[in-house]
């Protein structure tokens, strides 16, 4: 290497060295723990040797059937962050970026409001609108004429996903929203002003032009949708109650939290949790290096 | 912009100062200082820790050479930081700790539970109403109370009176109800049946002891002296099914949860109500609580006379020394003599009053005249009613899910007895 | 009709439908967000009482307060003195509400007797006395305090004060620590050669936001407790640097890689150095993400409550949220404190936030390249 390129290597390390070290301080030692917790049987309860058992925690994870219903919950729950949120959040952001509706400040804050509401609030005014012969079922009593009508999506495996896809889409589009906020913002108008003046309409505008100029944008809400979907566990948890509808709805999170903290059965259960979590991650990389893949794809035959 | 930059920087730099006077714990007590190193359980916003705040503070300051250096945490928080304390070997002398799997595992884990028979008065302690916890009669803490009861009928004796009925005696007797109930608009019995524990703690607990006239059989089960797709198990559990066709329990009472359960029976828009004995502190309207009698289940069809009016209770939690603690001479005697302040008759009075335990485990208690007539009626049913098993606190992880999601189940019209019962045994046995 | 007319009009009505559909979503949107947030603030106004009668009714007991009754109490165990009786030792008469939570000893007033008419100053305990009966300056004290009562109860009980502090320092530093660090590093791996190195880092990195936190909180404890940084603000705030730095750097990286080149290497040509390269171009040029990833991380270390629940052992250094999950106890929730609590630690999350939120949508590329 000649003295340019070390001295260039020296201000790039400069640049990324503080950063970096504080994080590699903070999230090694817990990565490292956690990977070798699950091929052991170790207890940190109860101390004592870390026995080698292999991969027995992550066969036993895969024979469970809550696991596999877990994961289905947990795909549901991407492909309506992936398809939901993203789509969504993104025409919002255009819309209010080209100033297509008045008081755009005020819209853009309410969307993203939700963010601000604890799981708290959320949890208990869910649970109070949609309680036996509550504000909803009442509703459903007035419109149905049946006066024995509920609310009982929540308690049945098969349709509890739709109020929380509904509830989820409310949550945390306004994230996406703004994030393709900042990222229009660099984007050159003069480009738009001249679809325009060749007759362009507004939607031909969207997705001619604007979606392949943020297609890198696309790609990075959609890694931070996978992984988010993945580790989520707050608002699914806040809205359920425990027993059949926190079931019901269980992703991955809440079932490693269930049999990791609260399995007093399974002397193993913190390697098991462990070994849980590392398949969360596992699960995330691969969905976030196809949801890459597929974006180069499509990039490749969109090429101005 | 640059302005804004400035007063940033300002405002950054103030908060480094703040940041570098981070909490310092007090390094090294005087020599002669006991230093008892505890976790304590509540919060200041709740009456657990206030009380505990104040009898600390009072204590230290009437034993000036023993120092409580004790953490207050709540909930999930306190779990966690019993797990990681005890991970990282920084094992404290005395905790809030159980007998029962939540409470008592983690300790059990470490081998860090400690026998305290030798040390109790049995002059002070009525030992009677002390459970045994340990395989051999051990005891592992001193219990703030008798055991908590789990399986509560609370009624509404004027709003029974009202329809012209009067304290059931048995089931048949509420079924009785149902008609005029309806004619009402009332619900006979609110359960919050959205809770899946509710059906395990407050109502399963105690039909299986009845049915089964073995006070033990949930303990016995788990041990595999008996199946729970034994029958029954599975008629315990079709009673479920009984209730609701009987009109005595309604089906969306599965929508229900714990604050709008107890909201029902406060707004007098039910009957009776199922719940723990600790919600009875909280029926918000005096008239209804002045008027509500805690009672067990009446005589249900098919129980056997053995556990006749029984209830299901679980071992209260309460403070105990660890192995750590206990070990060490200066500290046992230092937090015994703390525990003998914590328990004494006044602080175990207030207690009472503020509904934290059922009924005092100490010898000659003196019940005030002035205590809530719903909380001598606690005191009453301890001292009446025989204690049978609690099932989640011997069943736990997916069986004990299965359990309480199936009884959920079944109250919708989901699965059937027989298949939940199927399913929590072959859950158990694997 | 010509041609060209009809596709105007065509293109007209579309547009008519497609704003009208915007319109719709977007009020649709705003009507869900502001239920659940006044609901939570009228809510925040209702006594625990009220609030089990119905949730949903509007406050009533809390104002009506005038006719409310209070029992002269004795000095009792449970009766916690709000001052110091050895410091203070003018006598007092101890009332309690006999209509808002009566007998829990929540709703209590520590009225000096020498304020008092005789009449009143005479009470034994067992005698009841209206608030109306009050002098008026009592009145108008004792009617304040039922008012806010959630409020004064949350603030004092719930110690929110120095936690209101803390959840200020652990916000504002980690927050700029996020941003600045997050600029750094993101400003290397998207613009400067290295680009093999700068592939592991950016996955070395990402890889920190596919943690959860229930994975790491024990290893993580263990790890901090033999640093001696446990139950310390030090060790808090860096904590909450490393796991915000993850999402900063993925969205920095990328906005930045999509910046033209053209006017870094002008100032290159221009002789400037990286450093006033940096300063002078990058940061400007990275505002609207800046601001975005720092309301981001702000947002979400102002409401983190599980990591400084488990470090956080004492009243010192525990935030907001610790102050809001501890109005739950054995013998049910506190709803309206805990509401209180609530609008306390939300209201001026949002307040910040509706400050900054224009600023995500200026334009800098447009401005750069013109000037």
């Amino acid at each position: 290497m000649n003295k340019r390129d070390s001295r260039a290597l020296r201000t790039y390390l400069l640049f990324v060295l503080p950063g970096l070290l504080i994080y590699l301080f903070i999230v090694a030692y817990p990565v490292v723990y956690s990977v070798w917790l699950s091929i052991t049987d170790f207890n940190p309860n109860r101390g004592g040797a870390w026995n080698f058992v292999g991969l027995l925690q992550y066969r036993t994870m895969v024979e469970d059937p809550y696991f596999r219903h877990a994961l289905k919950n947990n795909l549901i729950v991407v492909a309506v962050s992936v398809f939901g949120q993203i789509p969504i959040g993104f025409a919002l952001a255009y819309i209010l970026f080209r100033k297509l509706i008045r008081a755009g400040a005020f819209y853009q804050s309410m969307v993203f409001f939700p963010h601000f509401l604890s799981t708290i609030v959320i949890g208990t005014m869910w649970k109070r609108l949609f309680q036996a012969d509550g504000p909803v079922a009442r509703l459903l009593q007035l419109l149905s004429g049946d006066p024995s009508a509920q609310f009982d999506l929540m308690l049945k495996a098969n349709t509890v996903m739709y109020p929380i896809g509904f509830a989820l889409i409310w949550m945390y589009t306004g994230l996406y929203m703004i994030i393709f906020l900042a990222n229009l913002q660099k984007l050159d108008t003069n480009m738009i002003e001249a679809a325009k003046i060749d007759g362009a309409s507004e939607p031909q505008i969207f997705f001619r032009v604007i979606v392949p100029l943020l297609s890198g944008t696309v790609l990075v809400c959609t890694t931070l949708a996978v992984a988010g979907s993945l580790r989520g566990f707050d608002l699914i948890f806040s809205m359920t109650t425990q027993g059949l509808q926190r079931m019901n709805a269980e992703v991955l999170a809440i079932f490693m939290y269930r049999t990791a903290f609260q399995d007093y059965r399974n002397p193993m259960r913190f390697a098991y949790g462990a070994a849980i979590s590392n398949i969360i991650v596992v699960i995330s990389v691969a969905l976030i290096l196809l949801s890459n893949y597929i974006g180069r794809r499509l990039r490749a035959g969109e090429e101005y | 912009m640059k302005k804004a930059t400035a007063i940033l920087a300002v405002l950054l730099l103030c908060s480094a100062a703040l940041v570098f006077a981070g909490a310092q714990k007090e390094s090294g007590a005087a020599p002669s200082v006991v230093v008892v190193k505890t976790m304590a359980y509540g919060d200041q916003s709740n009456p657990e820790g206030v009380n505990w705040l104040r009898i600390v503070d009072y204590f230290e300051k009437a034993n000036p050479n023993i120092d409580i250096d004790f953490e207050l945490l709540y909930d999930e928080a306190y779990h966690q930081k019993v797990v990681a304390r005890l991970a990282a070997g920084d094992i404290p002398h005395l905790a809030y700790m159980g007998a029962d799997a939540r409470w008592g595992l983690p300790w059990q884990e470490a081998g860090q539970q400690f026998d305290h028979r030798p040390l109790l008065d049995p002059n002070y302690y009525d030992l009677s109403l002390i459970p045994e916890m340990g395989p051999n009669g051990e005891i592992w803490e001193i219990p703030l109370g008798t055991s908590n009861i789990t399986t509560v009928l609370y009624m509404n004796e004027n709003l029974v009176k009202s329809l012209g009925f009067s304290a059931p005696k048995t089931y048949q007797d509420m079924v009785a109800m149902a008609p005029a109930a309806k004619a009402r608009g009332l619900d006979v019995v609110s359960i919050d049946g959205a809770d899946g524990w509710a059906w395990g703690s407050c109502l399963m607990s105690m039909v299986i002891a009845r049915l089964s006239g073995d006070p033990h059989w949930v303990s016995k089960a788990v041990a595999g002296e008996r199946k729970f797709s034994d029958a029954v198990f599975v008629d315990s559990l079709a009673f479920i099914t009984t209730m609701i066709k009987d009109g005595v329990i309604l089906p969306k009472s599965v929508l229900v949860d714990y604050g709008a359960n107890l909201s029902n029976y406060s707004n007098e828009k039910a009957l009776f109500m199922v719940q723990g004995q600790w919600i009875a502190g909280s029926i918000e309207n005096p008239e209804v609580a002045n008027n509500t009698l805690m009672m067990a289940w009446p005589k249900l069809p098919g129980e056997k006379p053995a556990t006749a009016g029984s209830v299901a209770a679980a071992i209260q939690v309460g403070y105990g020394l660890t192995k750590a603690g206990g070990s060490n001479p200066a500290v046992r005697d230092a937090a015994m003599k703390f525990l003998s302040v914590f328990f004494s008759h006044e602080e175990t009075t207030q207690r009472l009053r503020d509904g934290a335990i059922v009924a005092p485990i100490l010898k000659d208690f003196q019940v005030p005249e002035d205590l809530p007539r719903i909380v001598k009626q606690k005191v009453v049913l301890a001292q009446s009613a025989m204690n049978t098993d609690v099932i989640d606190a011997f069943l736990s992880g997916a069986p004990n899910d299965a359990l309480n999601s199936g009884m959920q189940k079944i109250a919708s019209g989901q699965a059937t007895a027989r298949e939940v019962a199927d399913q929590v045994e072959s859950l158990l046995r694997k | 009709m010509a041609p060209g007319v009809v596709a105007g009009e065509e293109r007209a009505r579309r547009g008519l439908i497609g704003k009208t559909i915007s319109y719709i979503v977007f009020t649709a949107w705003a009507l869900i967000t502001v239920l659940p947030l006044l609901w939570m603030l009228y809510s925040s106004f209702k006594s625990n009482d009220e609030l089990i009668r119905d949730i949903f009714a509007l406050p009533h007991d809390l104002f009506a307060n005038r006719d409310d009754e209070y029992l002269v109490i004795p000095p009792a165990l449970n009766v916690i003195l709000p001052y110091d009786p050895e410091v203070d030792t003018r006598e007092r008469l101890i009332i309690e509400s006999a209509t808002i939570s009566p007998g829990r000893r929540l709703m209590l007033h520590f009225l000096l007797k020498e304020e008092l008419p005789p009449e009143l100053a005479r009470l034994d305990p067992g005698d009841t006395l209206k608030v109306s009966q009050l002098p008026l300056r009592l009145r108008v004290k004792v009617g304040w305090a039922t008012i806010w009562f959630n409020y004064l109860a949350a603030w004092t009980r719930g110690g929110l004060g120095l936690k209101f502090v803390n959840s200020i320092i652990y916000t504002a530093v980690s927050t700029f620590l996020i941003a600045f660090l997050g600029l750094m590093i993101s400003f290397a791996l998207g613009k400067m050669p290295f680009r093999r190195l700068s592939t592991i880092f950016l996955a070395l990195i990402g890889l920190g936001y596919l943690l959860s936190i229930q994975s790491v909180i024990i290893p993580l404890f263990l790890m901090l407790s033999s640093a001696r940084l446990t139950d310390t603000r030090l060790g808090i705030i860096v904590v909450y640097t490393a796991f915000g730095l993850p999402l900063a750097v993925l969205l920095m990286t990328q906005f930045i890689r999509g910046l033209p080149d053209s006017l870094i290497e002008s100032a290159y040509m221009d002789g400037a150095s990286v450093f006033r390269t940096f300063t002078a171009i990058m940061i400007p040029m990275s505002t609207p993400v800046l601001i975005t990833v720092s309301i981001i991380s702000a947002l979400g270390i102002w409401n983190e409550f599980l990591l400084v629940l488990v470090l956080a052992s004492s009243e010192a250094t525990k935030s907001l949220p610790a102050g809001v999950y501890s109005f739950t106890s054995l013998m049910g929730t506190q709803l309206g404190w805990q509401l209180a609590a609530l609008v306390i630690a939300t209201v001026p999350a949002m307040a910040v936030y509706l400050s900054f939120n224009k600023s995500i949508t200026k334009g800098v590329v447009a401005g750069a390249l013109k000037g």
